[in-house]
């Protein structure tokens, strides 16, 4: 609880950079549409105004700013607009619904965690490898002294995999697997990208570039980082339950 | 013709498998050259099975093609393949991959100054070096066009924040032992920092280096997918895949595999010359 304040400090420090970016990077977008609502804007040509950056355009027309916030279709969209995205089409879509995120979460998410389709066999392969090696540095971890305390208990060589270089690779297995599981979630968003899958995060992102609809893709990869992090956060939990209830300090 | 193509796999298995047993038993085996020829041996038994599983099997070349095709197409096309090289990994990703480094530095120095800061950092940047940043290739390409420059930008963000949390976690790994060694030189903040805590965070640096290699390929050449000019290997792939060539295909494959192994080498052997003092390094 001691890095709760740092920890919202830095978030709320990226949040305000979000916030101050949406303005010029939206600028040339907002003034085009508030000249075509009939509003004053700075350079009265929209030729001139591709001439200015964001940053000057602003300075020239600061009474659009507010207008930055709430275009239709935006360069980056602020985060309200996100979330508001991502609620109208996680919690107000039936959940099978093509235009439910909570549908796409799930088809990506089970080629994350099985093994069957092929984006799931590209999922496997990304996570053998990091659990191979944790999982062999693991049981290679226990040291000489161990190794010999269990030699004068006379253990045999099956007693001293089972009782400590199992146990003692247990730690790092989570820490690979939490690697692992990252890896496999973004293995399977990848494989979704040039195979014109309908269906899951790369898709909608895919299908949000392809149709000018940026609130799909941002709300799609928004949707993608909380899955991430709900399953990291997941094995977090898992490890230090089993790693308390084994003995061990949590790392 | 599956019996025999299952019996031919299984007697190649066996050979590779007895040379290499006969090899790691032998007197030789601390050689260097038997050391690398392990390894060698059990690749080429890999290839001559899938050779020989593909022609027994006549499997078709669009599902897989054989180890010789790949190869022949390799040194046709060798032309192309460096063009596409040097798009996404010249270009793209070791451009992406040096920004990344340096601003992740100098953020990580600047929040290295702040025990809150760090405290707020090392949390927070762990957790976005587990999400898929690879999501925000679409983005990029949009705001900076379809040239290197947007895979470039992927790349910085992707490998940012595993050389951030590394650099940070490793800037903190002096004791207070030598920090008050340090202090009775009379060495100020700069010198500490140059002369001890950057040395001591070298380790953790490297490592967090060698995690963002991979990462920059893949973002570049993943980007790729969401628009590029003619020439790239994301590009070549998917335009490869549309020709059913997946021969082409295997290619861009195999120089992905090259740069990656080479890129990670590179590092490797950097590491093993600045950290020659590192118990990890020594013999």
């Amino acid at each position: 609880m001691k890095s709760l304040l740092p920890v919202l400090t830095v978030v709320g420090a990226i949040l305000l950079v979000w916030v101050v970016a949406v303005v010029p990077m939206n600028m040339h977008l907002t003034a085009d549409q508030a000249q075509r609502d009939g509003l004053v804007v700075t350079p009265e040509e929209p030729r001139d105004r591709q001439a200015y950056s964001g940053i000057s355009l602003t300075l020239k027309n600061p009474h659009l700013m507010a207008r930055a916030y709430v275009l239709d279709r935006p360069r980056l969209p602020s985060p309200h607009q996100v979330v508001v995205e991502m609620w109208k089409t996680i919690a107000l879509q039936n959940v099978t619904s093509r235009r439910s995120l909570a549908y796409h979460g799930w088809v990506t998410l089970s080629a994350t965690l099985q093994g069957l389709l092929p984006k799931a066999i590209i999922s496997a392969y990304l996570s053998f490898f990091p659990v191979v090696v944790g999982m062999v540095k693991g049981l290679r971890s226990p040291d000489g002294m161990q190794l010999d305390l269990l030699r004068t208990y006379h253990a045999s060589p099956a007693q001293g995999f089972w009782k400590l270089r199992l146990p003692g690779s247990v730690p790092y297995l989570f820490a690979s697997l939490k690697i692992g599981i990252s890896a496999s979630l973004v293995g399977a968003i990848v494989a979704e990208l040039p195979t014109g899958a309908r269906a899951g995060f790369g898709a909608r992102m895919l299908v949000g570039d392809q149709y000018g609809q940026p609130m799909v893709t941002w709300a799609a990869l928004f949707a993608a980082a909380i899955t991430a992090a709900a399953l990291v956060g997941f094995f977090g939990f898992l490890e230090r339950w089993t790693l308390r209830r084994m003995g061990m300090q949590a790392a | 013709m599956t019996g025999t193509a299952i019996i031919g796999a299984l007697t190649v298995w066996g050979a590779g498998w007895f040379i290499n047993t006969r090899l790691a038993a032998s007197a030789a085996a601390q050689g260097r050259l038997v050391r690398l020829l392990i390894p060698a041996i059990f690749g080429l038994t890999l290839l001559i099975i899938w050779e020989l599983l593909v022609r027994l099997l006549e499997v078709s070349p669009v599902i897989l093609p054989t180890p010789t095709a790949i190869a022949s197409r390799f040194a046709e096309e060798l032309p192309t393949l460096w063009v596409d090289f040097e798009q996404t990994i010249i270009k793209g990703a070791m451009t992406g991959y040096i920004i990344g480094m340096f601003s992740a530095f100098v953020v990580a120095i600047i929040a290295d100054r702040s025990v809150f800061l760090t405290r707020g950092i090392l949390p927070v940047g762990g957790f976005m070096a587990a999400l898929p940043i690879v999501g925000t290739a679409p983005i990029f390409v949009k705001w900076l066009g379809s040239d290197w420059e947007s895979k470039a930008a992927v790349v910085a963000v992707m490998v940012f924040f595993p050389i951030l949390v590394n650099t940070v976690a490793g800037l903190r790994d002096t004791t207070s032992m030598q920090r008050d060694l340090m202090r009775t030189y009379g060495a100020n903040y700069w010198a500490t920092l140059f002369k001890l805590r950057l040395p001591a965070a070298m380790p953790f640096i490297f490592n967090g280096l060698k995690i963002a290699t991979t990462l920059a390929l893949i973002g570049a050449i993943v980007a790729e997918f969401f628009g590029s000019p003619t020439v790239g290997m994301g590009f070549r792939i998917s335009t490869s895949v549309g020709q059913l060539a997946l021969d082409m295909v295997w290619a861009e494959i195999v120089v992905a595999a090259i740069a990656g192994s080479a890129f990670y080498g590179v590092m490797t052997w950097i590491e093993r010359w600045m950290t020659f003092w590192h118990p990890s390094q020594r013999n």
